[in-house]
Protein backbone atom coordinates (compact mmCIF):
# COMPACT_ATOMS: atom_id res chain seq x y z
CA UNK A 1 0.00 0.00 0.00
CA UNK A 2 2.79 2.33 1.01
CA UNK A 3 4.66 1.44 -2.16
CA UNK A 4 1.63 2.24 -4.30
CA UNK A 5 1.21 5.59 -2.56
CA UNK A 6 4.87 6.48 -3.00
CA UNK A 7 4.71 5.52 -6.67
CA UNK A 8 1.66 7.69 -7.16
CA UNK A 9 3.29 10.65 -5.47
CA UNK A 10 6.43 10.13 -7.47
CA UNK A 11 4.52 9.82 -10.73
CA UNK A 12 2.37 12.83 -9.87
CA UNK A 13 5.49 14.81 -9.04
CA UNK A 14 7.08 13.92 -12.36
CA UNK A 15 3.86 14.69 -14.16
CA UNK A 16 3.65 18.10 -12.53
CA UNK A 17 7.26 18.92 -13.41
CA UNK A 18 6.79 17.74 -16.98
CA UNK A 19 3.55 19.63 -17.27
CA UNK A 20 5.17 22.81 -15.95
CA UNK A 21 8.07 22.41 -18.38
CA UNK A 22 5.67 21.88 -21.29
CA UNK A 23 3.63 24.89 -20.27
CA UNK A 24 6.72 27.08 -20.03
CA UNK A 25 7.99 25.83 -23.40
CA UNK A 26 4.57 26.46 -25.01
CA UNK A 27 4.56 29.97 -23.53
CA UNK A 28 8.08 30.63 -24.76
CA UNK A 29 7.18 29.39 -28.25
CA UNK A 30 4.27 31.84 -28.36
CA UNK A 31 6.54 34.73 -27.46
CA UNK A 32 8.76 35.19 -30.49
CA UNK A 33 10.69 38.06 -28.88
CA UNK A 34 11.62 35.90 -25.90
CA UNK A 35 12.65 33.12 -28.25
CA UNK A 36 14.92 35.46 -30.22
CA UNK A 37 16.29 36.79 -26.93
CA UNK A 38 16.98 33.26 -25.74
CA UNK A 39 18.86 32.42 -28.93
CA UNK A 40 20.91 35.65 -28.64
CA UNK A 41 21.80 34.86 -25.03
CA UNK A 42 22.81 31.34 -26.07
CA UNK A 43 25.00 32.69 -28.90
CA UNK A 44 26.52 35.24 -26.50
CA UNK A 45 27.30 32.71 -23.79
CA UNK A 46 28.59 30.07 -26.22
CA UNK A 47 30.80 32.59 -28.03
CA UNK A 48 32.24 33.69 -24.68
CA UNK A 49 32.80 30.09 -23.65
CA UNK A 50 34.37 29.00 -26.93
CA UNK A 51 36.29 32.24 -27.58
CA UNK A 52 39.69 30.50 -27.82
CA UNK A 53 38.26 28.05 -30.38
CA UNK A 54 36.58 30.77 -32.46
CA UNK A 55 39.55 33.12 -32.34
CA UNK A 56 42.75 31.28 -31.50
CA UNK A 57 45.63 33.43 -30.34
CA UNK A 58 45.96 36.48 -28.17
CA UNK A 59 43.20 39.04 -28.93
CA UNK A 60 45.35 41.84 -27.53
CA UNK A 61 48.48 41.02 -29.53
CA UNK A 62 49.17 43.83 -32.03
CA UNK A 63 49.65 43.07 -35.70
CA UNK A 64 50.55 46.43 -37.22
CA UNK A 65 50.69 45.15 -40.81
CA UNK A 66 46.91 44.59 -40.68
CA UNK A 67 46.16 47.93 -39.02
CA UNK A 68 42.72 49.47 -39.86
CA UNK A 69 41.77 46.74 -42.35
CA UNK A 70 38.33 46.70 -43.93
CA UNK A 71 36.12 43.71 -43.06
CA UNK A 72 37.31 40.44 -44.55
CA UNK A 73 36.25 36.81 -44.18
CA UNK A 74 38.95 36.33 -41.53
CA UNK A 75 38.10 39.55 -39.67
CA UNK A 76 34.40 40.16 -40.39
CA UNK A 77 34.37 43.52 -38.55
CA UNK A 78 37.80 44.67 -39.71
CA UNK A 79 40.76 45.52 -37.47
CA UNK A 80 41.67 48.35 -35.11
CA UNK A 81 44.69 50.66 -35.20
CA UNK A 82 46.95 47.92 -33.85
CA UNK A 83 45.71 45.37 -36.37
CA UNK A 84 43.68 43.38 -33.84
CA UNK A 85 40.47 41.75 -34.99
CA UNK A 86 37.53 43.82 -33.71
CA UNK A 87 35.18 40.82 -33.73
CA UNK A 88 37.77 38.75 -31.89
CA UNK A 89 38.09 41.43 -29.23
CA UNK A 90 34.32 41.68 -28.90
CA UNK A 91 34.04 37.91 -28.47
CA UNK A 92 36.85 37.79 -25.90
CA UNK A 93 35.40 40.91 -24.31
CA UNK A 94 32.08 39.18 -23.81
CA UNK A 95 33.79 36.87 -21.30
CA UNK A 96 34.62 39.79 -19.03
CA UNK A 97 31.32 41.56 -19.73
CA UNK A 98 29.43 38.40 -18.82
CA UNK A 99 31.33 38.08 -15.56
CA UNK A 100 30.76 41.74 -14.76
CA UNK A 101 27.05 41.63 -15.59
CA UNK A 102 26.36 38.48 -13.59
CA UNK A 103 28.68 39.45 -10.72
CA UNK A 104 27.35 42.97 -10.28
CA UNK A 105 23.74 41.89 -10.39
CA UNK A 106 24.47 39.07 -7.92
CA UNK A 107 25.91 41.54 -5.42
CA UNK A 108 22.87 43.80 -5.89
CA UNK A 109 20.46 40.90 -5.45
CA UNK A 110 22.20 39.22 -2.50
CA UNK A 111 22.32 42.44 -0.48
CA UNK A 112 19.41 44.41 -1.89
CA UNK A 113 16.58 41.87 -1.89
CA UNK A 114 16.82 40.74 1.77
CA UNK A 115 17.21 44.33 2.96
CA UNK A 116 14.25 45.45 0.84
CA UNK A 117 12.12 42.55 2.10
CA UNK A 118 12.95 43.25 5.75
CA UNK A 119 12.46 47.00 5.32
CA UNK A 120 9.07 46.67 3.68
CA UNK A 121 7.76 43.80 5.81
CA UNK A 122 8.67 45.01 9.29
CA UNK A 123 8.18 48.73 8.63
CA UNK A 124 8.53 51.06 11.61
CA UNK A 125 12.00 51.80 12.94
CA UNK A 126 13.68 49.05 10.89
CA UNK A 127 12.24 50.46 7.67
CA UNK A 128 13.10 53.98 8.73
CA UNK A 129 16.71 53.04 9.47
CA UNK A 130 17.26 51.03 6.28
CA UNK A 131 15.67 53.73 4.15
CA UNK A 132 17.84 56.49 5.59
CA UNK A 133 20.94 54.43 4.81
CA UNK A 134 19.52 53.94 1.30
CA UNK A 135 18.99 57.71 0.96
CA UNK A 136 22.62 58.21 1.96
CA UNK A 137 23.87 55.68 -0.59
CA UNK A 138 21.69 57.10 -3.35
CA UNK A 139 23.15 60.57 -2.80
CA UNK A 140 26.49 59.31 -4.09
CA UNK A 141 26.63 58.99 -7.86
CA UNK A 142 27.53 55.44 -8.86
CA UNK A 143 30.89 56.34 -10.36
CA UNK A 144 32.06 58.16 -7.23
CA UNK A 145 30.94 55.35 -4.95
CA UNK A 146 32.63 52.76 -7.17
CA UNK A 147 35.78 54.90 -7.37
CA UNK A 148 36.00 55.22 -3.60
CA UNK A 149 35.34 51.52 -3.02
CA UNK A 150 37.99 50.54 -5.55
CA UNK A 151 40.38 52.92 -3.75
CA UNK A 152 39.66 51.08 -0.49
CA UNK A 153 39.45 47.50 -1.77
CA UNK A 154 42.11 47.82 -4.44
CA UNK A 155 41.93 47.37 -8.21
CA UNK A 156 40.99 44.11 -9.92
CA UNK A 157 38.00 42.46 -11.46
CA UNK A 158 36.59 41.11 -8.18
CA UNK A 159 36.78 44.45 -6.40
CA UNK A 160 35.32 46.28 -9.38
CA UNK A 161 32.37 43.88 -9.42
CA UNK A 162 31.83 44.42 -5.68
CA UNK A 163 32.10 48.21 -6.07
CA UNK A 164 29.63 48.50 -8.95
CA UNK A 165 27.41 45.89 -7.28
CA UNK A 166 27.19 47.91 -4.07
CA UNK A 167 26.15 50.99 -6.02
CA UNK A 168 23.21 48.90 -7.38
CA UNK A 169 22.06 47.76 -3.92
CA UNK A 170 19.90 50.83 -3.06
CA UNK A 171 17.93 50.40 -6.29
CA UNK A 172 16.99 46.86 -5.30
CA UNK A 173 16.19 47.91 -1.74
CA UNK A 174 13.82 50.67 -2.89
CA UNK A 175 12.14 48.51 -5.54
CA UNK A 176 11.61 45.44 -3.33
CA UNK A 177 10.56 47.50 -0.32
CA UNK A 178 7.94 49.38 -2.37
CA UNK A 179 6.39 46.15 -3.63
CA UNK A 180 6.50 44.50 -0.17
CA UNK A 181 4.71 47.45 1.43
CA UNK A 182 1.76 46.60 -0.78
CA UNK A 183 2.01 42.79 -0.76
CA UNK A 184 2.35 42.47 3.05
CA UNK A 185 -1.29 43.55 3.36
CA UNK A 186 -2.55 40.69 1.16
CA UNK A 187 -4.79 38.01 2.69
CA UNK A 188 -2.37 35.15 2.06
CA UNK A 189 0.34 36.90 4.06
CA UNK A 190 -2.06 37.48 6.93
CA UNK A 191 -3.19 33.85 6.69
CA UNK A 192 0.40 32.63 6.83
CA UNK A 193 1.01 34.86 9.85
CA UNK A 194 -2.18 33.62 11.51
CA UNK A 195 -1.11 29.97 11.33
CA UNK A 196 2.19 30.86 12.95
CA UNK A 197 4.50 30.67 9.92
CA UNK A 198 7.93 32.03 10.70
CA UNK A 199 8.75 35.48 9.29
CA UNK A 200 11.65 34.20 7.23
CA UNK A 201 9.34 31.67 5.51
CA UNK A 202 6.69 34.35 4.92
CA UNK A 203 9.31 36.65 3.44
CA UNK A 204 10.98 34.19 1.12
CA UNK A 205 8.19 31.73 0.31
CA UNK A 206 5.10 33.92 0.30
CA UNK A 207 6.18 37.49 -0.39
CA UNK A 208 9.28 37.15 -2.56
CA UNK A 209 7.63 35.14 -5.38
CA UNK A 210 4.96 37.83 -5.57
CA UNK A 211 7.46 40.64 -6.07
CA UNK A 212 9.63 38.77 -8.56
CA UNK A 213 8.29 40.47 -11.70
CA UNK A 214 9.77 43.93 -11.03
CA UNK A 215 12.95 42.33 -9.67
CA UNK A 216 13.37 40.37 -12.92
CA UNK A 217 12.92 43.51 -15.03
CA UNK A 218 15.35 45.45 -12.83
CA UNK A 219 17.89 42.62 -13.04
CA UNK A 220 17.80 42.34 -16.80
CA UNK A 221 18.26 46.11 -17.13
CA UNK A 222 20.95 46.27 -14.46
CA UNK A 223 23.07 43.82 -16.44
CA UNK A 224 23.23 46.20 -19.39
CA UNK A 225 23.87 49.14 -17.08
CA UNK A 226 26.71 47.25 -15.37
CA UNK A 227 28.42 46.55 -18.70
CA UNK A 228 28.30 50.21 -19.73
CA UNK A 229 29.36 51.31 -16.25
CA UNK A 230 32.34 48.97 -16.28
CA UNK A 231 33.18 49.97 -19.80
CA UNK A 232 33.42 53.65 -18.95
CA UNK A 233 35.41 53.10 -15.78
CA UNK A 234 37.78 50.31 -16.77
CA UNK A 235 41.39 51.27 -17.07
CA UNK A 236 42.93 47.90 -17.80
CA UNK A 237 43.77 46.60 -21.25
CA UNK A 238 41.72 43.38 -21.49
CA UNK A 239 39.31 43.47 -24.40
CA UNK A 240 35.79 44.36 -23.38
CA UNK A 241 32.84 44.76 -25.69
CA UNK A 242 31.48 47.77 -23.86
CA UNK A 243 34.88 49.36 -23.60
CA UNK A 244 35.46 49.00 -27.35
CA UNK A 245 32.83 51.68 -27.83
CA UNK A 246 33.59 53.88 -24.86
CA UNK A 247 37.33 54.35 -25.05
CA UNK A 248 37.73 57.42 -27.23
CA UNK A 249 41.10 56.37 -28.57
CA UNK A 250 39.74 53.14 -29.94
CA UNK A 251 36.60 54.82 -31.22
CA UNK A 252 38.62 57.27 -33.25
CA UNK A 253 41.14 54.74 -34.41
CA UNK A 254 38.63 52.23 -35.69
CA UNK A 255 38.31 51.84 -39.39
CA UNK A 256 36.18 54.63 -40.89
CA UNK A 257 33.36 52.16 -41.41
CA UNK A 258 33.03 51.68 -37.66
CA UNK A 259 33.49 55.31 -36.69
CA UNK A 260 29.81 55.80 -37.46
CA UNK A 261 28.87 52.83 -35.29
CA UNK A 262 31.29 52.89 -32.38
CA UNK A 263 28.53 51.84 -29.99
CA UNK A 264 27.95 48.56 -31.79
CA UNK A 265 29.93 46.33 -29.39
CA UNK A 266 28.27 47.64 -26.24
CA UNK A 267 24.93 47.80 -28.02
CA UNK A 268 25.21 44.11 -28.84
CA UNK A 269 26.24 43.16 -25.32
CA UNK A 270 23.65 45.35 -23.59
CA UNK A 271 20.91 44.11 -25.92
CA UNK A 272 21.72 40.52 -25.13
CA UNK A 273 21.91 41.23 -21.41
CA UNK A 274 18.57 42.99 -21.38
CA UNK A 275 16.82 40.40 -23.56
CA UNK B 1 0.75 60.52 8.34
CA UNK B 2 1.56 63.99 9.70
CA UNK B 3 3.83 62.46 12.32
CA UNK B 4 5.55 60.40 9.65
CA UNK B 5 6.05 63.48 7.49
CA UNK B 6 7.55 65.46 10.38
CA UNK B 7 9.80 62.52 11.28
CA UNK B 8 10.97 62.22 7.69
CA UNK B 9 11.71 65.93 7.42
CA UNK B 10 13.61 65.88 10.70
CA UNK B 11 15.57 62.82 9.58
CA UNK B 12 17.04 64.94 6.78
CA UNK B 13 19.54 66.37 9.27
CA UNK B 14 21.14 63.07 10.40
CA UNK B 15 21.12 61.79 6.80
CA UNK B 16 22.96 64.90 5.62
CA UNK B 17 25.43 64.57 8.50
CA UNK B 18 25.91 60.91 7.50
CA UNK B 19 26.47 61.87 3.86
CA UNK B 20 28.94 64.62 4.80
CA UNK B 21 30.88 62.31 7.14
CA UNK B 22 31.04 59.45 4.67
CA UNK B 23 31.91 61.77 1.82
CA UNK B 24 34.57 63.62 3.75
CA UNK B 25 36.53 60.48 4.55
CA UNK B 26 35.76 58.86 1.19
CA UNK B 27 37.33 61.80 -0.65
CA UNK B 28 40.48 61.54 1.44
CA UNK B 29 40.77 57.90 0.34
CA UNK B 30 40.69 58.70 -3.38
CA UNK B 31 44.01 58.57 -5.14
CA UNK B 32 45.43 61.94 -6.21
CA UNK B 33 46.57 65.01 -4.28
CA UNK B 34 44.29 68.06 -4.75
CA UNK B 35 47.19 70.43 -4.05
CA UNK B 36 49.26 68.73 -6.75
CA UNK B 37 46.38 68.86 -9.23
CA UNK B 38 45.81 72.56 -8.56
CA UNK B 39 49.49 73.46 -8.68
CA UNK B 40 50.06 71.65 -11.98
CA UNK B 41 52.78 69.30 -13.18
CA UNK B 42 55.60 71.88 -13.12
CA UNK B 43 55.02 73.12 -9.55
CA UNK B 44 57.79 72.98 -6.96
CA UNK B 45 57.26 71.06 -3.68
CA UNK B 46 57.15 74.41 -1.86
CA UNK B 47 54.32 75.68 -4.10
CA UNK B 48 52.38 72.46 -3.54
CA UNK B 49 52.91 72.78 0.20
CA UNK B 50 51.66 76.38 0.12
CA UNK B 51 48.49 75.36 -1.69
CA UNK B 52 47.98 72.49 0.77
CA UNK B 53 48.28 74.95 3.66
CA UNK B 54 45.96 77.40 1.92
CA UNK B 55 43.29 74.68 1.48
CA UNK B 56 43.75 73.54 5.06
CA UNK B 57 44.77 70.06 3.91
CA UNK B 58 47.84 70.04 6.16
CA UNK B 59 45.64 69.81 9.27
CA UNK B 60 44.46 66.48 10.73
CA UNK B 61 41.38 65.06 8.95
CA UNK B 62 39.11 65.29 12.03
CA UNK B 63 40.04 68.97 12.39
CA UNK B 64 39.27 69.59 8.72
CA UNK B 65 35.89 67.92 9.22
CA UNK B 66 35.13 69.99 12.33
CA UNK B 67 35.91 73.21 10.43
CA UNK B 68 33.78 72.03 7.49
CA UNK B 69 30.82 71.21 9.75
CA UNK B 70 31.05 74.48 11.66
CA UNK B 71 30.79 76.28 8.31
CA UNK B 72 28.03 73.99 7.09
CA UNK B 73 25.87 74.82 10.11
CA UNK B 74 26.04 78.44 8.94
CA UNK B 75 25.07 77.22 5.42
CA UNK B 76 28.55 78.06 4.16
CA UNK B 77 29.73 75.38 1.73
CA UNK B 78 33.11 77.06 1.31
CA UNK B 79 34.88 78.19 -1.83
CA UNK B 80 35.80 76.14 -4.87
CA UNK B 81 39.49 75.25 -4.82
CA UNK B 82 39.52 75.52 -8.60
CA UNK B 83 37.66 78.76 -9.31
CA UNK B 84 37.72 80.38 -5.85
CA UNK B 85 34.00 81.19 -6.27
CA UNK B 86 31.60 80.35 -3.43
CA UNK B 87 30.42 76.75 -3.90
CA UNK B 88 26.81 77.68 -3.22
CA UNK B 89 26.86 80.29 -6.03
CA UNK B 90 28.18 77.80 -8.58
CA UNK B 91 25.59 75.22 -7.52
CA UNK B 92 22.74 77.75 -7.64
CA UNK B 93 23.81 78.81 -11.12
CA UNK B 94 23.59 75.23 -12.41
CA UNK B 95 20.78 73.76 -10.36
CA UNK B 96 17.95 75.25 -12.50
CA UNK B 97 19.51 73.74 -15.64
CA UNK B 98 19.76 70.33 -14.04
CA UNK B 99 16.22 70.49 -12.69
CA UNK B 100 14.86 71.64 -16.05
CA UNK B 101 16.56 68.83 -17.95
CA UNK B 102 15.56 66.17 -15.41
CA UNK B 103 11.92 67.32 -15.20
CA UNK B 104 11.50 67.48 -18.99
CA UNK B 105 13.21 64.10 -19.46
CA UNK B 106 11.19 62.32 -16.78
CA UNK B 107 7.94 63.89 -18.06
CA UNK B 108 8.71 62.70 -21.59
CA UNK B 109 9.64 59.28 -20.25
CA UNK B 110 6.38 58.92 -18.31
CA UNK B 111 4.25 60.29 -21.16
CA UNK B 112 5.65 57.74 -23.59
CA UNK B 113 6.79 54.89 -21.37
CA UNK B 114 3.63 54.23 -19.35
CA UNK B 115 1.17 54.22 -22.30
CA UNK B 116 3.61 52.14 -24.36
CA UNK B 117 3.91 49.60 -21.53
CA UNK B 118 0.12 49.46 -21.08
CA UNK B 119 -0.50 48.97 -24.82
CA UNK B 120 2.15 46.30 -24.91
CA UNK B 121 0.62 44.43 -21.96
CA UNK B 122 -2.95 44.74 -23.19
CA UNK B 123 -2.04 43.22 -26.57
CA UNK B 124 0.70 40.74 -25.68
CA UNK B 125 2.59 39.11 -28.57
CA UNK B 126 0.96 41.48 -31.05
CA UNK B 127 2.87 43.72 -33.47
CA UNK B 128 2.52 46.64 -31.05
CA UNK B 129 4.01 44.54 -28.24
CA UNK B 130 6.96 43.59 -30.44
CA UNK B 131 7.39 47.20 -31.53
CA UNK B 132 7.47 48.42 -27.91
CA UNK B 133 9.76 45.58 -26.80
CA UNK B 134 12.24 46.15 -29.62
CA UNK B 135 12.17 49.95 -29.16
CA UNK B 136 12.75 49.46 -25.43
CA UNK B 137 15.67 47.17 -26.21
CA UNK B 138 17.20 49.86 -28.43
CA UNK B 139 16.57 52.56 -25.85
CA UNK B 140 18.24 50.60 -23.08
CA UNK B 141 21.16 49.32 -25.10
CA UNK B 142 22.22 52.48 -26.85
CA UNK B 143 24.91 54.36 -24.94
CA UNK B 144 23.59 57.89 -24.30
CA UNK B 145 26.71 59.64 -25.58
CA UNK B 146 26.39 57.88 -28.94
CA UNK B 147 22.66 58.54 -29.24
CA UNK B 148 23.30 62.18 -28.29
CA UNK B 149 25.95 62.54 -30.98
CA UNK B 150 23.72 60.91 -33.61
CA UNK B 151 20.85 63.26 -32.70
CA UNK B 152 23.22 66.23 -33.02
CA UNK B 153 24.39 65.00 -36.43
CA UNK B 154 20.80 64.52 -37.64
CA UNK B 155 18.91 67.46 -36.14
CA UNK B 156 21.64 70.07 -35.76
CA UNK B 157 24.06 69.35 -38.60
CA UNK B 158 22.02 67.75 -41.41
CA UNK B 159 18.49 69.11 -40.87
CA UNK B 160 19.57 72.22 -38.89
CA UNK B 161 16.31 72.26 -36.97
CA UNK B 162 17.72 72.40 -33.46
CA UNK B 163 20.85 73.82 -31.79
CA UNK B 164 23.70 71.37 -31.20
CA UNK B 165 24.34 72.44 -27.62
CA UNK B 166 24.23 75.14 -24.97
CA UNK B 167 21.26 76.75 -23.23
CA UNK B 168 19.03 79.77 -23.74
CA UNK B 169 15.77 78.71 -25.39
CA UNK B 170 13.29 75.84 -25.30
CA UNK B 171 14.85 74.42 -28.46
CA UNK B 172 18.08 73.83 -26.52
CA UNK B 173 16.27 71.50 -24.12
CA UNK B 174 14.85 69.14 -26.74
CA UNK B 175 17.89 67.10 -27.81
CA UNK B 176 19.46 66.56 -24.35
CA UNK B 177 16.13 65.71 -22.76
CA UNK B 178 15.21 63.27 -25.55
CA UNK B 179 18.64 61.65 -25.19
CA UNK B 180 18.23 61.32 -21.43
CA UNK B 181 14.64 60.16 -21.73
CA UNK B 182 15.48 57.37 -24.21
CA UNK B 183 16.81 55.05 -21.52
CA UNK B 184 14.19 55.99 -18.93
CA UNK B 185 11.31 55.51 -21.41
CA UNK B 186 12.57 52.03 -22.14
CA UNK B 187 12.94 51.22 -18.45
CA UNK B 188 9.46 52.50 -17.58
CA UNK B 189 7.85 50.78 -20.58
CA UNK B 190 9.42 47.43 -19.66
CA UNK B 191 8.43 47.75 -16.02
CA UNK B 192 4.88 48.83 -16.91
CA UNK B 193 4.47 45.97 -19.36
CA UNK B 194 5.64 43.30 -16.94
CA UNK B 195 3.67 44.52 -13.92
CA UNK B 196 0.55 45.14 -16.04
CA UNK B 197 0.75 41.63 -17.52
CA UNK B 198 0.76 40.31 -13.97
CA UNK B 199 -2.18 42.38 -12.73
CA UNK B 200 -4.20 41.75 -15.90
CA UNK B 201 -4.12 38.04 -15.11
CA UNK B 202 -5.30 38.51 -11.49
CA UNK B 203 -8.75 37.52 -10.28
CA UNK B 204 -9.83 41.08 -9.50
CA UNK B 205 -9.36 42.03 -13.16
CA UNK B 206 -11.53 39.09 -14.24
CA UNK B 207 -14.13 40.12 -11.66
CA UNK B 208 -14.07 43.70 -12.94
CA UNK B 209 -14.57 42.46 -16.51
CA UNK B 210 -17.37 40.09 -15.47
CA UNK B 211 -19.15 43.00 -13.78
CA UNK B 212 -19.46 44.49 -17.26
CA UNK B 213 -17.02 47.37 -16.80
CA UNK B 214 -15.55 48.83 -19.96
CA UNK B 215 -12.08 47.66 -20.96
CA UNK B 216 -10.65 51.16 -20.40
CA UNK B 217 -11.93 51.22 -16.82
CA UNK B 218 -10.64 47.70 -16.19
CA UNK B 219 -7.21 48.59 -17.52
CA UNK B 220 -6.80 52.03 -15.99
CA UNK B 221 -8.71 51.77 -12.72
CA UNK B 222 -8.17 48.17 -11.75
CA UNK B 223 -5.06 46.81 -13.46
CA UNK B 224 -2.89 49.93 -13.71
CA UNK B 225 -3.65 51.12 -10.20
CA UNK B 226 -2.43 47.81 -8.81
CA UNK B 227 0.65 47.83 -11.03
CA UNK B 228 1.71 51.35 -10.12
CA UNK B 229 3.93 50.74 -7.08
CA UNK B 230 7.01 49.38 -8.94
CA UNK B 231 6.45 51.92 -11.73
CA UNK B 232 6.45 54.80 -9.24
CA UNK B 233 9.59 53.39 -7.59
CA UNK B 234 11.39 53.22 -10.92
CA UNK B 235 10.26 56.73 -11.90
CA UNK B 236 11.50 58.06 -8.54
CA UNK B 237 14.85 56.31 -8.82
CA UNK B 238 15.35 57.38 -12.41
CA UNK B 239 14.42 60.97 -11.59
CA UNK B 240 17.09 60.93 -8.91
CA UNK B 241 19.63 59.58 -11.38
CA UNK B 242 18.70 62.24 -13.91
CA UNK B 243 19.28 64.91 -11.29
CA UNK B 244 22.76 63.67 -10.50
CA UNK B 245 24.10 61.41 -13.14
CA UNK B 246 23.58 63.09 -16.49
CA UNK B 247 27.31 63.68 -16.96
CA UNK B 248 27.63 62.22 -20.46
CA UNK B 249 24.56 63.96 -21.84
CA UNK B 250 25.61 67.27 -20.30
CA UNK B 251 29.05 66.84 -21.87
CA UNK B 252 27.75 66.01 -25.35
CA UNK B 253 25.35 68.97 -25.38
CA UNK B 254 27.60 71.40 -23.45
CA UNK B 255 24.78 71.68 -20.92
CA UNK B 256 25.92 73.49 -17.77
CA UNK B 257 24.42 71.18 -15.16
CA UNK B 258 25.40 69.70 -11.80
CA UNK B 259 26.49 66.32 -13.19
CA UNK B 260 29.21 67.92 -15.29
CA UNK B 261 30.18 70.21 -12.43
CA UNK B 262 30.65 67.21 -10.16
CA UNK B 263 32.63 65.29 -12.76
CA UNK B 264 34.97 68.25 -13.35
CA UNK B 265 35.34 68.74 -9.61
CA UNK B 266 36.27 65.10 -9.09
CA UNK B 267 38.83 65.31 -11.90
CA UNK B 268 40.36 68.40 -10.24
CA UNK B 269 39.97 66.94 -6.71
CA UNK B 270 38.05 70.10 -5.78
CA UNK B 271 36.90 68.85 -2.37
CA UNK B 272 34.62 71.77 -1.33
CA UNK B 273 32.77 71.62 -4.66
CA UNK B 274 32.38 67.81 -4.55
CA UNK B 275 31.09 67.98 -0.98
CA UNK B 276 28.63 70.76 -1.80
CA UNK B 277 27.30 69.04 -4.93
CA UNK B 278 26.84 65.66 -3.25
CA UNK B 279 25.03 67.27 -0.32
CA UNK B 280 22.63 68.88 -2.79
CA UNK B 281 22.15 65.49 -4.51
CA UNK B 282 21.44 64.02 -1.08
CA UNK B 283 18.82 66.67 -0.38
CA UNK B 284 17.20 66.12 -3.77
CA UNK B 285 17.14 62.35 -3.27
CA UNK B 286 15.64 62.66 0.21
CA UNK B 287 12.92 64.87 -1.23
CA UNK B 288 12.25 62.57 -4.22
CA UNK B 289 12.08 59.46 -1.99
CA UNK B 290 9.77 61.24 0.44
CA UNK B 291 7.42 62.20 -2.40
CA UNK B 292 7.55 58.62 -3.74
CA UNK B 293 6.66 57.22 -0.31
CA UNK B 294 3.74 59.63 -0.01
CA UNK B 295 2.51 58.65 -3.48
CA UNK B 296 2.65 54.96 -2.41
CA UNK B 297 0.20 55.67 0.40
CA UNK B 298 -2.02 57.65 -1.96
CA UNK B 299 -2.07 54.94 -4.66
CA UNK B 300 -2.48 52.03 -2.23
CA UNK B 301 -4.37 53.13 0.91
CA UNK B 302 -3.37 49.87 2.64
CA UNK B 303 0.17 51.23 2.90
CA UNK B 304 0.61 52.91 6.28
CA UNK B 305 3.77 54.23 7.85
CA UNK B 306 2.59 55.10 11.35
Amino acid sequence: MTEIKENNVCQTGEWVTENRFRRSWAKLKRNKAALVGGVLILVYVLSAFFAPVLFPGNPSAPNLINSLETPTFKDPLGTDELGRSILGRIIYGSRISLLIAVGVVSVGIILGIPLGLVSGYYGGKIDFGIQRVTDTMLAFPGFLLALALVAVLGVGLKNTVISIGISMVPMYIRLVRGCVLSVREEDYVEAARAVGTRDVIILFRHILPNVMVPITVQTSLSMGMAILFWASGCSRPPPNGGRCSVRPGLTCSMHHMWRRFPALPSFWQCSVSTC
Amino acid sequence: MHNYLIKRLLSTIPVLIGISLLLFFMLRMLPGDPAQVLAGQMATPQEIENIRHQLGLDRPVYEQYAIYMSRLVRLDLGRSARTQNPVIDEIWARLPNTLLLAVVAITLACLFGIPAGILSAVRPYSWIDYLVTISALFGMSMPVFWLGLMLVVLFAVILQWLPAGGTGSWQHVILPSVTLASFVVAFIARMTRSTMLETLSQDFTTTARSKGLTETVVILKHALKNALIPIITVVGLQFGFLLGGAVLTETVFAWPGLGRLLYDSISARDYPMIQGTILIFGLLYIFVNLVVDLIYAFVDPRIRYD
